[in-house]
């Protein structure tokens, strides 16, 4: 078996409750340095509070949270806040997580200017922006003078300016053109190559994190239900949720890889009462009484892969034959690619 | 999750953004009522720091033989019923009206920004506690509760401008802490605490700046309302006391006298009116041009 | 060969703010065939929802047409008078919006809403418009329809409100429906879900589906042909199958190659420089040369026709298919690769 390196972060049991709204509710992740996990669910999955929570936007319920060798849920002031300057935050809005009465340069002499840092060991407005790709033009700037995919780079830009050992990103995607939007993922890649950042990546588009992730966590009304590395994921998984979303993704040029016929019917109950034993079997296919009554724990897979379902066998199984038959009404090859068309030139 | 193309409305600018200043100083020079309000405070101003040494004659310079007195060479707008100028008791009321005036918003703006920040920032028990002692202040009329407050401590100068600034504290805090409690939910907000900024820098170099805009407005319309309450005051005696030349003060004893001449009520009048008109015409086109952008 | 539903020709849009003229869409031109579902994809700003909105006759009062036509059933509607395009508007072309919470009353039960929709344009008895109004429901899948017309809006949940609006868009049988960003406030469960809803509607009632979206992945799931736009023009149109596999116009190159997927890992995802132009700041030629990959003098001054270079039927506007036009090696490149795909 081979040796794993410490993690950077590791959650164990966290709980987020609002009230009756158990938003998170007892989940676990190991994020090893160097890595890029995924976090997807829908909306409601509980996937945001997660991100908040370990960055200290929300308050824990219950859990820890470990973090340069030390739980940041139980310190104290002055030393959570100078452990929490090792992991920064993109925000999910370009524009409005810039204060929009700042000038970009003084937005990014924020960090240093919050934690007194000294002048020599700031790093320049020009300096952050050229690690992002953005002229140094820009920082004379208002955020509401940037277009939405500078104004991204620019909260990546100060994110990275106290040098962060990890960088939570929540839907680094959204709200960006598709163009904006793949910079902004070029961006992050190379970010993580030359600067050795590790990345969570909260999203609920998959295609996303099968471009960029190195490992995934899926997670269903406040519980990490599926985790894995990429290729398992989307190659063989085991949970029929996951199944589920890996059959809704619309992909271009490629029909759904397993079917639509594992689309979960429904939608997601609400937080605060989730249905009892396997919170997904109200619409699971393949629900069987065992599932209402027992909650299902991550069981192991194969290496490195575990899902919490009873019978994710059976599911696998299910699964693997549908992928055999894709149900398109477009021509595909063997590789499940679009046909290409004959084409003639018109003379 | 939605990048819907709005269709195209008429591009509007945003109040926070900076550089506002200046289309605001355009704006106002295009608007002719506002340039009225804005001369009358010059004007007011003027008089208010010149006091005596603009006035033609002295504020206690009796002439008795020329008392109640209309309109003459001699003096403009007349005499009152110890032959004194009213013309030159006038203008130095100026300087009583705006020296209790500004203070006493001045104090309540920094007072209920102060405490409205708190409140809407911390939340919880504080709001609740200050919310509370707003309600109680609130719930009485301005000028009662000024009236009260007044035959409580005594008349004077510097007591009747806090007690006017007491009266208003309630609506900058409400305010403040509305536009906080608002200005908190931003993003921005979260990343700067995420950045590990701490509450006081948040609230003073963040949101401050993203409010004070609305507060100017608040400002600028609150000083004829306080104009108006003191004159109220000093006319009933509660407030300055004669031979001190308010406005409120003249007002009252011209009454007691206008069967024989009604020249002080009148020029007194006159007086608050068009400062109170003046005030307000500013205050409102201040409102009118910065006001629109906020709701952006 | 029967002509199309729907026929849009050299459809020109403006609008006016304060002084200025902003060129919202210009010379558009596409059809939409009975028993289709044609997708209009582009990014924001592009001018697809000025173009739903143009169709249906619902622009705002400052926006104006200023050239071509729209033709549905062979009826000119640029010409129609207000009444008669509000009686096609529900019954014979409809439209479903992005935000269901949004475009549906919040005071009125559901019922209620579609029995106002039946009335204006219908005059029959109130128990033959509730039992149409509770099949609707029913055919789109919301359970114990009858009782949910007493429902209100808030009521449902986000997916369900979406059927909810469907079923009033099909409920007078339109032949044609416009659906202007249905599923992108929707998670992907769901949005499978209404997608699968909106392909049986055009495959059991024949009804033509004109599909707006910027998401390329949703065009090419449910629909058969395709229009891309790009700053208020028509850039490509083809069929899903050969647009997808074998786009010809570099913007659509561009953009397929930006949209991630495990597909691409490994590779840097395509982004295209520059940005978007803002309507009021209109390039004069093609207004894609200052983010081209294969720009060439040629396209600077002028802007191309939409041209046919393919028999497939599929219309590009890009100098490099003119062959009029001398090609340079950066055209050579881009033909070459688009044909032999």
């Amino acid at each position: 078996m081979e040796m794993h390196p410490a993690p950077v972060l590791s959650i164990q049991n966290l709980k987020v409750h609002f009230g009756s709204v158990r938003a998170v509710d007892g989940i676990d992740m190991d994020i090893v340095k160097g890595e890029v996990m995924g976090l997807v669910g829908e909306s409601g999955s509980g996937k945001t509070t997660i991100g908040r929570a370990i960055i200290g936007l929300t308050a824990v319920t219950e859990g820890s949270i470990e973090f340069g060798g030390r739980d940041i849920t139980r310190l104290g002031g002055h030393e959570r806040r100078t452990l929490r300057r090792r992991m920064q935050m993109i925000f999910q809005d370009p524009y409005s997580s810039l204060s929009p009465r700042m000038r970009v340069s003084r937005l990014l002499a924020e960090p240093y200017t919050i934690h007194r840092i000294a002048k020599s060991d700031r790093r320049s407005a020009t300096e952050l922006l050229e690690t992002v790709g953005l002229s140094h033009d820009l920082a004379g700037k208002y955020p509401h003078e940037l277009s939405g995919g500078q104004a991204r780079r620019v909260g990546i830009a100060r994110a990275l300016a106290l040098s962060p050992d990890l960088v939570v990103a929540d839907e680094p995607t959204a709200g960006l053109d598709a163009s904006a939007s793949a910079s902004a993922l070029n961006l992050m890649k190379s970010l993580r190559d030359t600067l050795g950042l590790t990345y969570l990546i909260i999203t609920h588009n998959l295609n996303v994190l099968g471009y960029v992730a190195d490992q995934i966590s899926v997670m269903y009304l406040g519980k990490i239900v599926e985790v894995g590395p990429v290729g398992a994921i989307f190659d063989r998984p085991a949970h029929p949720y996951s199944i589920g979303l890996l059959s809704s993704i619309p992909e271009v040029g490629q029909r759904g890889l397993i079917g639509r016929k594992f689309v979960p019917r429904g939608e997601m109950p609400s937080p605060s009462d989730p249905p009892s034993g396997c919170r997904f079997h109200p619409r699971c296919q393949l629900a069987k009484p065992k599932c209402s009554e027992v909650e299902p724990a991550l069981e192991a897979i194969e290496q490195q892969h575990v899902a919490a379902c009873h019978f994710w066998q059976e599911a696998r199984a299910i699964a693997e034959s549908a992928r055999e038959e894709p149900s398109s009404k477009l021509a595909t090859t063997s590789q499940g690619d679009l046909q290409p068309p004959n084409r003639e030139a018109v003379p | 999750m939605s990048t819907v193309d709005a269709l195209p409305e008429a591009p509007t600018t945003s109040a926070s953004h900076p550089g506002w200043l200046g289309e605001v100083v355009h704006d106002i020079v295009h608007r002719p009522v506002m340039l009225v309000g804005l001369g009358v405070w010059v004007a007011f101003i003027i008089m208010a720091i010149g006091g005596q040494h603009l006035a033609p004659y002295a504020i206690d310079a009796q002439d008795i033989a020329h008392r109640l007195q209309g309109p003459s060479h001699a003096h403009l707008l007349g005499t009152d019923e110890l032959g004194r100028d009213l013309l030159s008791r006038l203008m130095v009321g100026t300087r009583y009206a705006l020296a209790v005036a500004i203070p006493a918003v001045a104090i309540a703006l920094v007072v209920g920004v102060t405490v409205g920040m708190l409140a809407g920032f911390f939340g919880g028990v504080v709001d609740r506690v200050v919310v509370t002692l707003l309600d109680s202040v609130q719930a009485f009329p301005a000028v009662i509760l000024a009236l009260t407050l007044l035959a409580l401590v005594g008349h004077s100068l510097r007591n009747e401008t806090l007690v006017i600034s007491v009266a208003f504290i309630p609506s900058y805090a409400r305010v403040t802490r509305a536009l906080v409690m608002a200005a908190k939910n931003n993003q921005w907000v979260d990343a700067e605490r995420s950045l590990g900024a701490r509450p006081l820098r948040i609230v003073v170099v963040h949101i401050l700046p993203n409010i004070a805009a609305s507060l100017f407005v608040l400002m600028a319309m609150d000083i004829p309302s306080a104009i108006t309450i003191s004159a109220g005051l000093d006319f009933l005696g509660l407030g300055l006391q004669p031979p001190t030349p308010s406005w409120g003060g003249i007002l009252s004893s011209g009454f007691y006298y206008v069967e024989q001449s009604p020249w002080p009520v009148i020029w007194a009048s006159v007086f608050l009116v068009i400062a109170t008109l003046g005030f307000t015409l500013l205050a409102e086109g201040l409102r009118d041009v910065i006001d629109p952008r906020l709701s952006r | 060969m029967t002509s199309p539903l729907l026929r849009v020709d050299g459809l020109s849009v403006v609008y006016r703010i304060r002084d200025r003229v902003l060129h919202g869409l210009d010379d558009i031109t596409l059809a939409v065939n009975e028993n289709e579902i044609l997708g209009i994809v582009g990014e924001s700003g592009c001018g697809k929802t000025t173009l739903s909105m143009s169709i249906m006759r619902l622009l705002p009062p400052n926006a104006a047409v200023t050239a071509g036509r729209v033709t549905f059933k062979d009826r000119d509607l640029t010409g129609l008078s207000r009444e008669e395009m509000r009686q096609l508007r529900g019954s014979e072309i409809s439209m479903v919006f992005q935000d269901p919470l949004t475009s549906l009353n919040p005071t009125f039960s559901i019922g209620q809403q579609m029995r106002f929709l039946q009335r204006g344009h219908l005059r029959e008895s109130r128990s033959v418009q509730v039992d149409r109004a509770a099949a609707a429901l029913q055919r789109v899948g919301i359970p114990d329809a009858r009782r949910r017309l007493g429902a209100y809006p808030h009521e449902f949940s986000g997916g369900m409100r979406q059927r909810v609006m469907i079923a009033m868009a099909v409920l007078l049988e339109p032949a044609l429906v416009i659906a202007d960003e249905p599923t992108s406030a929707l998670d992907v469960t769901l949005q499978a879900e209404i997608l699968e809803l909106l392909d049986d509607l055009r495959r059991s009632r024949g009804t033509s589906i004109l599909f707006v979206s910027h998401d390329l992945g949703v065009i090419s799931q449910i629909c058969d042909r395709v229009v891309v736009m790009y700053a208020g023009r028509v850039v490509e149109t083809g069929s899903v199958q050969s647009l997808f596999a074998c786009p010809l116009h570099p913007y659509t190159r561009a953009l397929l190659g930006a949209v991630p997927s495990r597909r691409h890992r490994g590779r840097p995802l395509e982004s295209i420089p520059g940005r978007v132009p803002s309507l009021s700041e209109l390039p004069i030629g093609c207004k894609f040369a200052d983010r081209c990959g294969y720009v060439d003098a040629v396209c600077l001054p002028r802007e191309p026709d939409l041209l046919q270079p393919t028999t497939g039927g599929d219309v590009v506007r890009c100098y490099a298919y003119d062959p009029s036009v001398s090609r340079s090696a950066s055209f050579a490149e881009l033909v070459d690769a688009s044909l032999v795909c």
